[in-house]
């Protein structure tokens, strides 16, 4: 059956944004989740291959965490996907149908990438020292 | 003034293409760990390719934000237990994220000034002319915040990674 495709996505999203407020929201960030990392780093490598699929139109990032919710530790993570202009994932391109998560992930392998990052801050080499990540450089 | 030479921690490969099972799990950990919050925030290509394409860039950095500060008992509260904050304490504002571009030694593309060697610090105040000139021997470098976050925006996708109620 097919589902309408309307654009809803056309590679414009998101906008350049103002220098002191992004000091602001990073550090609130920060103070309300002391024991989360700040930031996470993907290489353009990875970020030019996704971007490259065909009718991709930016960029979905996912908030993650390693641990379920009754388990302790783990660490939040950030997974990127591929979108398209219907607003769907790059996931299970392949055809318009919808598909178990078995069958996306056959798919998925071969058409499509999913990214993990590799740097989280705090925690990786290179992490750097500014104030969108400590609030007293000013 | 001699520029520093800065070690390579960044090389443009990092980050790994990812199990998309573990993906469907790792979302739904945090979506659990989270109700109310965000699971999702989409950029376009435009604004991405123009931060990748600034001289230098070697990838995204990708930061995690409020647009609403904590008071300073919601501060004694999150130092004493996350959970309680997120049941009793009811704190308000939207998570966002905001990406810049960062080089090859690890610091982000917020003060490129072609005088200065990379790395060099400088005042907040300092990097918010440089980045707002508009004159051709500064170019301002990018940051930029989402224009589409899940749930809460017409684009949202229903699928492995956005909800568990997708089959498996």
């Amino acid at each position: 059956m097919e589902k309408s495709t309307t654009p809803v996505l056309t590679g414009k999203e998101g906008e350049e944004f103002d220098l002191h407020k992004a000091a602001s929201w990073t550090k609130n960030h920060r103070e309300r989740n002391a024991d989360h990392p700040h930031s996470h780093f993907f290489g353009k490598e990875i970020l030019e291959k996704i971007l490259s699929q065909e009718g991709c139109v930016g960029l979905r990032f996912y908030h993650a965490h390693s641990k379920s919710a009754s388990e302790n530790g783990g660490e939040q993570h950030l997974i990127i996907v591929g979108s398209k202009a219907d607003g769907t994932d790059m996931l299970n391109t392949a055809s318009a149908q919808k598909l178990s998560r078995d069958e996306m992930k056959g798919i998925a392998k071969a058409h499509d990438v999913v990214g993990q990052e590799a740097l989280p801050c705090p925690g990786s080499p290179g992490c750097p020292k500014n104030f969108m990540t400590d609030h007293t450089i000013s | 003034m001699e520029a520093k030479p800065t070690p390579n921690v960044l090389t443009g490969r990092e980050g790994e293409p990812f199990d998309l099972d573990v993906s469907a799990n790792w979302t739904k950990n945090y979506r659990d760990r989270n109700p109310g919050d965000n699971v999702s925030h989409f950029f376009g290509r435009e604004i991405i390719e123009k931060i990748l394409a600034q001289q230098g860039c070697l990838g995204l950095r990708v930061y995690d934000a409020y647009d609403k500060p904590i008071n300073g008992w919601q501060r004694a509260m999150v130092a004493i237990s996350n959970f309680i904050l997120k049941v009793i304490g009811n704190i308000e504002g939207e998570r966002h994220i905001i990406i810049v571009g960062a080089v090859h030694d690890g610091s982000d593309m917020l003060n490129t000034k072609p005088s200065a060697p990379v790395g060099e610090p400088m005042a907040r105040a300092e990097m918010a002319t440089v980045m707002t000139a508009k004159t051709a021997t500064a170019t301002p470098d990018i940051i930029a915040q989402e224009a589409l976050p899940c749930p809460g925006s017409p684009s949202c996708p229903k699928n492995a990674l956005s909800t568990s109620k997708v089959s498996s």
